[in-house]
């Protein structure tokens, strides 16, 4: 990912040259260009909301089950409103920040703690080691909606255990990424930096492994957003993740559902949101995955086709 | 009638710094029963001749611009594109440098060689199993009718490198282009493929060419040699006429680096400098920036083929002197 | 496969199971009141004390959990409340339906995917291998369950050609194998499309044009057979995932799967159907496991142990 010729310009022009050539391999994959505006709307809308910008969720019975797309109305209410009268793309944007967020700590988590567990899995090695890596088969085992679904009903849905529930299922894939990485790199580093630097652990791990391990975990990390996403859909619309009064897409989904021929916006609506947003994930994963290799550079900054 | 003609083929590719240009005007010609080394270090050319052949350079990003290439009288760049396919394997062939590699992993090896016969429709007596057992009998391969059944990987590098070899052969093609057989081998093997080839080239009129950069197997198959540098063919000669009379300087310094043990030298000659980028070929003549004989004129004028005897030709405007 | 490969790997796959047993076990009684798992929140006092002495809870923790071993080896994994049969019962039954159901959606799905990811491979950069990536971009991101609902909306409500839910003749396996199929499809086709466009890419593919075969030949002979393998593997994967992990869909149509006995079991806090629902689905996995290994062995003859 870096251009030689630039190894030597001062820090400032280098990033600002690196962040040129990342747009440029943005724009080289229209896909992830989509995904990108789709993400900065979401973004844009949580953040308007937060400031809370919208006007909130007033019940109003004259706008009760008002279909969408009369746009003779105020603008909030394009999307239509529920049986409450309050509009849908209100609600759609207070879920938003409720969806998007636990699936971002849920794979911060499970990035940072799988990371840590794998190269310690991978340096040290031991009774440690072959202990992490024994549960990690023992979870994988099993589908993860299973073991999710299992957890929450012994500790009880609530926020924090369905983020705890998600990050553990997921962690051992990084584990294993981050383990694989950190037992190449010290076969190739152990020798000579034990031996010529007289280096600690501590200092082969921050800046050797570390940096070589990063890339991978990133792009493990972006496509396990979308997964996330879609287990905490799911496992709010059978009522076993988000709880209202609080708000998420998939539980939009299960309360539209009585509502289904009557109000098909309901329930439309929060699964194509869900819908976008993972497929954008998806895509910027995807994006990601060719940036992040060298060796692949040409698909997205080649100017010919 | 020559059986296989190439006349100034250019094969250039696309890539992200733009377009290389591969081969840079090759010609060469090649008879029935001889055999015909191309001669050059990695980078020059060599593959993408064979390539260029056997209609394998893929199309994008690569390009053949201009040239012919002539086999028993066809012009093969214009025939449609079943019509040359159906030529490679049954009437040229071409036998891979890494075995391993070339072959399907996931197929048995005498199925592969069947496949020869398959592909082209063709039924030899006997049958298509009992060809294939002669054929692996006749390449030296213990056992056959057991290995048959076997897959790539449970051979040496030495014998995959002969089950190509009868792959190539079993059609009995007119051409046999070898692209860097031995290159992967131990000395050992090299010495078994090479017998091999020998008594192939004997047994048949079929016209080889030898791709390589290693000059003992030149000395040891070859009947002519065609040096190329760069995507151009610098100097053609009969193998004699090229070890004791090479006239391109590239030529005589390549046998200069050569370790000898018939004389008393203690230091190898390199070639000072290094090939050339593909991208950014110098002006001129190629290689002028590694000649000891360069001049102004080598830096204006791209030197073209001409003979400097009976033939034989180089692409010079200072050859060395006869000896 | 050797007979002590496979010991192996069953003595491996019981340990798992009987950890997560085990670890449940001990869970739900160290955390909370157990009776939790089997009564509403807001029962009363004199219910719980009735369904503690119901369940044994009053005796030792060690007189409870041999009483427990001793059944789960003898299979009795208690009757289940809500249906008052035997809890393994009640999950014979269910199972053979979602095993079909994830059969028959991801030998679609599988097939599909092979094609369209071969079409895509082959016309790599133009513009049916872009329509093939989006498409399948968007079906390896649809949330199952929604795709659910819109397809009952759409065939079941709006134009009534097919039945909301329930469980009958084939029209009711029609809108569940078509949600089913969709993220595997997504997932397959981009798989088959990479490792198709490496194996044309591969060195073996020259010797086979070198060698004088056409296109047809050449992608679907030589190409595809190196190529399936990869997609295999990921099959096997979501097969494993799909015996217990298809419950959502299960749900949105009423489908008497396994997925949905283990859910209702969870929101109806019926332990005895959700303890014999996991363990079921953990035998199924390993099976499955098993076999996928042996099919690999069947395609790549690299892997076949010594």
């Amino acid at each position: 990912m870096t251009d030689t010729s630039s190894e030597f310009l001062p820090t400032s022009e280098r990033r600002s040259r690196r962040i040129l050539w990342l747009l440029r391999a943005l724009a080289g994959d229209p896909m992830a260009v989509a995904a990108t505006i789709w993400l900065l709307i979401v973004v844009l809308a949580i953040f308007t909301d937060s400031l809370s910008l919208l006007g909130g969720n007033r019940i109003s019975l004259k706008t009760r089950n008002l279909p969408p797309f009369d746009f003779g109305q105020s603008w909030t209410l394009w999307l239509g409103a529920d049986a409450l009268g309050r509009p849908l793309l209100v609600r759609l944007i207070q879920a938003a920040s409720t969806t998007i967020g636990i699936a971002v700590v849920t794979v911060l988590t499970s990035l940072i703690g799988g990371t840590l567990l794998g190269v310690i899995a991978g340096y040290f090695g031991g009774v440690v080691g072959n202990v992490i890596m024994r549960t990690c088969d023992i979870i994988l085992g099993f589908p993860t909606l299973l073991v999710a679904l299992f957890g929450l009903y012994l500790f009880g849905p609530s926020v924090s255990n369905l983020v705890i529930v998600l990050a553990v299922t997921r962690m051992p894939a990084y584990i294993r990424v981050a383990r694989a990485e950190t037992l190449e790199v010290r076969e190739r580093l152990f020798v000579d930096a034990a031996r010529v630097f007289g280096g600690g652990p501590k200092w082969i791990l921050r800046t050797h492994i570390l940096p070589s391990v990063a890339p991978t975990m990133l792009t493990l990390a972006s496509v396990n957003l979308a997964m996330v996403m879609l287990f905490e859909s799911g496992l709010s619309y059978l009522g076993l993740g988000i709880q209202p009064p609080s708000v998420s897409w998939g539980l939009m989904v299960a309360q539209g559902q009585g509502y289904l021929s009557s109000a098909w916006w309901l329930g439309f609506f929060p699964g194509l949101a869900v819908m976008l947003t993972t497929m954008s994930f998806n895509l910027l994963a995807n994006w990601f995955r060719i940036v992040t290799d060298p060796s692949q550079h040409w698909r997205l900054v080649s100017r010919r086709r | 009638m020559a059986l296989l003609e190439v006349t100034d083929l250019q094969v250039s590719f696309g890539t992200a710094s733009g377009r290389i240009f591969a081969l840079n005007g090759v010609s060469f010609s090649l008879e029935r029963g001889e055999v015909l080394a191309l001669l050059g270090e990695s980078g020059s050319g060599k593959s993408v001749t064979a390539s260029a052949i056997m209609d394998l350079v893929p199309n994008p990003p690569g390009a053949i611009d201009r040239g012919s290439i002539r086999f028993d009288g066809a012009e093969l760049l214009q025939l449609p594109p079943n019509e040359r396919r159906d030529l490679c394997g049954s009437r040229i062939a071409l036998i891979f440098q890494d075995a391993l590699a070339a072959l399907n992993p996931v197929y048995p090896v005498g199925w592969q060689i069947a496949e020869m016969y398959r592909i082209h429709g063709r039924n030899p007596e006997g049958g298509v199993d009992k060809a294939v057992i002669d054929l692996l009998t006749a390449i030296g391969i213990p056992d056959p009718e057991r290995r048959a059944r076997q897959y790539p990987h449970e051979f040496s590098g030495g014998m995959r490198q002969r089950i190509m070899i009868a792959m190539a052969v079993a059609l009995e093609p007119d051409v046999i282009i070898a692209d860097e057989p031995t290159t992967a081998l131990d000395v050992t093997i090299q010495a078994q493929v090479v017998d091999l080839l020998a008594t192939i080239r004997k047994r048949s009129d079929a016209g080889m060419i030898f791709i390589t950069h290693d000059l003992g197997v030149v000395a040891e198959l070859a009947d002519r040699v065609a040096v190329m540098y760069a995507g151009r063919i610098v100097e053609t000669a009969n193998v004699f006429e090229l070890f004791e009379d090479a006239r391109h300087p590239y030529s005589v310094g390549l046998l200069a680096s050569q370790p000898r043990l018939d004389t008393d030298e203690d230091e190898l000659v390199p070639i000072p400098g290094s090939a050339p980028n593909p991208v950014a070929l110098p002006s001129g003549c190629a290689f002028r920036t590694r000649c000891p004989r360069a001049e102004g004129l080598c830096a204006e004028v791209i030197p073209p083929l001409e003979t400097v005897g009976p033939g034989r030709e180089a692409a010079c405007h200072f050859p060395v002197s006869p000896a | 496969m050797s007979f002590t490969y496979f010991l192996k790997r069953a003595a491996f796959a019981a340990l798992a199971l009987a950890a997560l047993m085990i670890s449940a076990f001990f869970l739900v009684r160290l955390t909370g009141d157990p009776v939790n798992l089997y009564l509403p929140v807001d029962a009363s006092e004199a219910a719980r004390e009735a369904m503690r002495v119901r369940l044994g809870l009053d005796h030792s923790l060690l007189a409870q959990f041999s009483d427990w071993a001793w059944d789960i080896l003898s299979l009795d994994f208690g009757v289940s409340l809500w249906h008052n049969r035997p809890a393994m019962d009640v999950v014979l039954e269910a199972l053979p339906n979602t095993l079909a159901l994830g059969a028959i959606a991801l030998a679609l799905a599988f097939t599909a995917a092979i094609v369209m990811g071969s079409i895509a491979a082959v016309n790599a950069g133009g513009w049916i291998d872009r329509g093939v990536n989006v498409l399948s971009q968007a079906a390896a991101s649809v949330p199952d369950f929604w795709l659910g609902l819109m397809g009952v909306l759409l065939f079941a409500v709006t134009f009534s050609i097919l039945p909301t839910s329930g469980f009958g003749g084939p029209i009711y396996w029609v809108l569940p194998v078509a949600c089913l199929f969709a993220r595997p499809f997504g997932t397959l086709v981009q798989i088959v499309r990479g490792s198709m466009i490496e194996a044309l890419n591969a060195t073996f593919v020259r010797t086979a044009r070198a060698k004088g075969a056409r296109d047809g030949r050449v992608t679907f002979v030589h190409a595809l057979r190196n190529a399936l393998l990869p997609a295999v593997t990921v099959t096997g994967d979501l097969a494993a995932q799909f015996a217990g992990g298809g419950g959502v869909v299960e749900v949105v149509f009423g489908f008497p799967g396994i997925g949905k006995l283990l859910i209702d079991g969870i929101l109806k806090r019926d332990f005895a159907i959700v303890q014999a629902s996991i363990f079921a689905v953990a035998v199924v996995i390993f099976v499955i496991n098993i076999l996928v290994d042996m099919l690999y062995g069947s395609i790549d003859p690299r892997v076949r142990v010594e």
